[in-house]
């Protein structure tokens, strides 16, 4: 039935527009939040130990291997609670408090207001695991089998599965509460793996099971920093690639049903 | 078709379906060693951070049982602590806190733990040693609690079993946990089949142990199972050589009780092969090789006499 009426595509450049305004809106206000001030309080006292460590002497390469480990899987995992407890709570609280009616008013389009509270989310995330992984870089000795490059692309799959989970919480969030959404993208991060494990047995390893298995987001997937630790290998480029193109069509997809939500959302 | 691109449950509908050819060709990006490395070197490379630091958390739960055995042994009673914890902590051996003398806790020196303990004394004081008065008796009554005068009861081992089963899972690699829990099986004819299972399980998964080979021995010895006995004795003989020093001095490697279980792994072989499988003249060697080893030893010179 013609209305009329043409829907934009959700990604057109018209309706990214008031983006910036909104990026800055998120990081004004997650600069008032605490979540940043503990991370950083937590990369203080990663630090402070990893310093005196080295002050005193790290005697042998497995201990030198287990700290700069422990500073790589603590930014990966305080990376990852940051965005999953700032992305859960952008937009229900903005509909509870009602702030969300001035700002659609603009006029804002509701995708250009999901994007521009998503993509400062995952800056945040961004931005705590580069940090953690400078300090750590920066205070714990590298062993001669550690390549840079392989650093590199852990980081950047990293940030790529940071992508995943600020899609998958914002779309979350648009169904759930935000405490559910907490829980519940913290399990899938955290535990993902093991459910996709138990479901493929409990339904066999045939097709179905390999079906389940390709529709489940498997996050650990995109973790290479302990590769780069044991002093791995980078990984062919067809495998890198493939890495990388899996993180996106999942941020793709969970953009696209956050989208569909929000678009037709009553609020 | 375009409006498919307009509709964004379509699209991700779309990028769901790519996945589904993708996702098997990331099956092997989790691993990055190579594959003809041992077991034990990939466990030592690809293990996290968080990982070892729940493996320590694991073994402690594991230690955390292994006292609780102690408690269930003594039906509740809390002795106070008598272990050499100094020893323990350096060497691993599991001695009792006195200055000359050497009395270990393993299943073959249960004597030992009785002395321990009662010279010990109970956490919760006698009467006569308590300032506490009225609370010290209402203590010991609301408490498990022995005179150290009283016969020193020990629990039936069934009810030690669990907890041998829970620290084992718990950490693998205590082998303490394994032998004991075998010896407490053991015990009992109609679980000799479990014993065996439980012992195999503790050599799998520490096969360089050689208190675990001797177990093992023993418990084939219950079986009757003469020719993999002999085996199992001649691997812990082997397997403890590696790691004698010489003469068996006790050091920090080599407790009392490791050199105690080594003789016993070289006596096991000549009695089997002299009374159980008739052979004299294999016998002789291992006596002569035994003796070689632990000139002093009595029973191996007793069964030389007896050969001659």
């Amino acid at each position: 039935m013609a209305t009329g009426y043409t829907t934009p595509l959700p990604l057109s450049p018209a309706r990214l527009r008031p983006l910036p305004h909104l990026v800055r809106a998120v990081w004004l206000e997650s600069l008032r939040r605490n979540e940043m001030w503990v991370l950083g309080l937590l990369l203080g006292l990663y630090a402070a130990a990893a310093l005196v460590l080295r002050i005193v002497g790290i005697e042998s390469p497995q201990s030198a291997r287990f700290i700069r480990g422990l500073g790589f899987d603590l930014g990966g995992l305080l990376a990852s609670l940051l965005v999953i407890v700032t992305a859960a709570r952008q937009l229900p609280v903005e509909i509870e408090l009602r702030t969300i009616y001035p700002v659609l008013a603009k006029p804002v389009r509701r995708e250009a207001l999901l994007w521009g509270k998503a993509l400062p989310t995952w800056g945040l995330g961004v931005a705590a695991l580069t940090m953690f992984c400078i300090a750590t870089v920066a205070l714990t000795p590298t062993l001669p089998q550690q390549s840079a490059l392989v650093l590199m692309s852990a980081l950047l799959l990293k940030a790529l599965s940071l992508a995943i989970l600020t899609a998958m919480t914002m779309c979350v969030s648009l169904w759930l509460p935000p405490a559910v959404t907490m829980l519940l993208c913290g399990a899938i991060a955290f535990g993902g793996r093991f459910a996709a494990n138990f479901v493929v047995q409990l339904c066999g390893e045939g097709r179905w099971g390999n079906w389940l298995a390709a529709l489940w987001p498997d996050l650990s997937l995109l973790g290479q920093f302990q590769r780069y630790v044991d002093g791995g290998a980078l990984p062919a480029p067809s495998v890198l690639l493939a890495l990388m193109v899996y993180a996106l069509v999942w941020t793709f997809v969970f953009a696209m049903l956050a989208a569909g939500r929000f678009r037709r959302m009553p609020i | 078709m375009n409006s498919i691109f307009r509709n964004p449950y379509a699209l991700a509908a779309v990028g769901l379906i790519a996945l589904i050819p993708l996702r098997p060709s990331l099956a092997t990006t989790a691993r990055w060693q190579p594959e003809e490395i041992d077991q034990t070197t990939r466990e030592q490379l690809n293990s996290s951070a968080f990982v070892t630091i729940l493996g320590e958390v694991r073994a402690s739960a594991a230690d955390l049982m292994w006292v609780k055995t102690e408690l269930y042994l003594h039906n509740g009673v809390q002795f106070k602590g008598h272990l050499n914890v100094d020893e323990l902590t350096h060497t691993g051996a599991v001695a009792a806190r006195h200055e000359h003398e050497e009395h270990h806790h393993d299943g073959a020196h249960e004597d030992d733990d009785d002395d321990d303990c009662t010279r010990a004394g109970t956490l919760i004081p006698e009467a006569s040693k308590d300032y506490r008065g009225f609370i010290g008796t209402l203590q010991r009554n609301v408490q498990p609690w022995q005179d150290a005068k009283a016969p020193h009861v020990h629990a039936p081992g069934d009810e030690l079993l669990p907890w041998y089963r829970m620290l084992t899972y718990s950490n693998p690699h205590h082998w303490r946990g394994y032998i004991i829990g075998t010896w407490w099986l053991a015990r009992n004819p109609s679980a000799l089949t479990q014993s065996e299972d439980f012992i195999n399980e503790g050599v799998r998964n520490n096969p360089d142990v050689f208190q675990l080979h001797l177990m093992r021995g023993r418990v084939l010895i219950q079986r009757q199972a003469w020719t993999d006995a002999l085996n199992a004795f001649r691997r812990a003989a082997a397997l403890a050589e590696k790691i004698r020093p010489a003469e068996g001095k006790v050091c920090t490697t080599w407790s009392a009780s490791d050199e105690e279980d080594y003789a016993a792994a070289l006596r096991y072989i000549p009695l089997i092969e002299l009374r159980k499988l008739n052979d004299p003249a294999a016998a002789r060697k291992s006596i002569a090789a035994g003796l070689q080893r632990l000139p002093d030893d009595t029973p191996l010179k007793n069964l030389q006499s007896e050969l001659r």
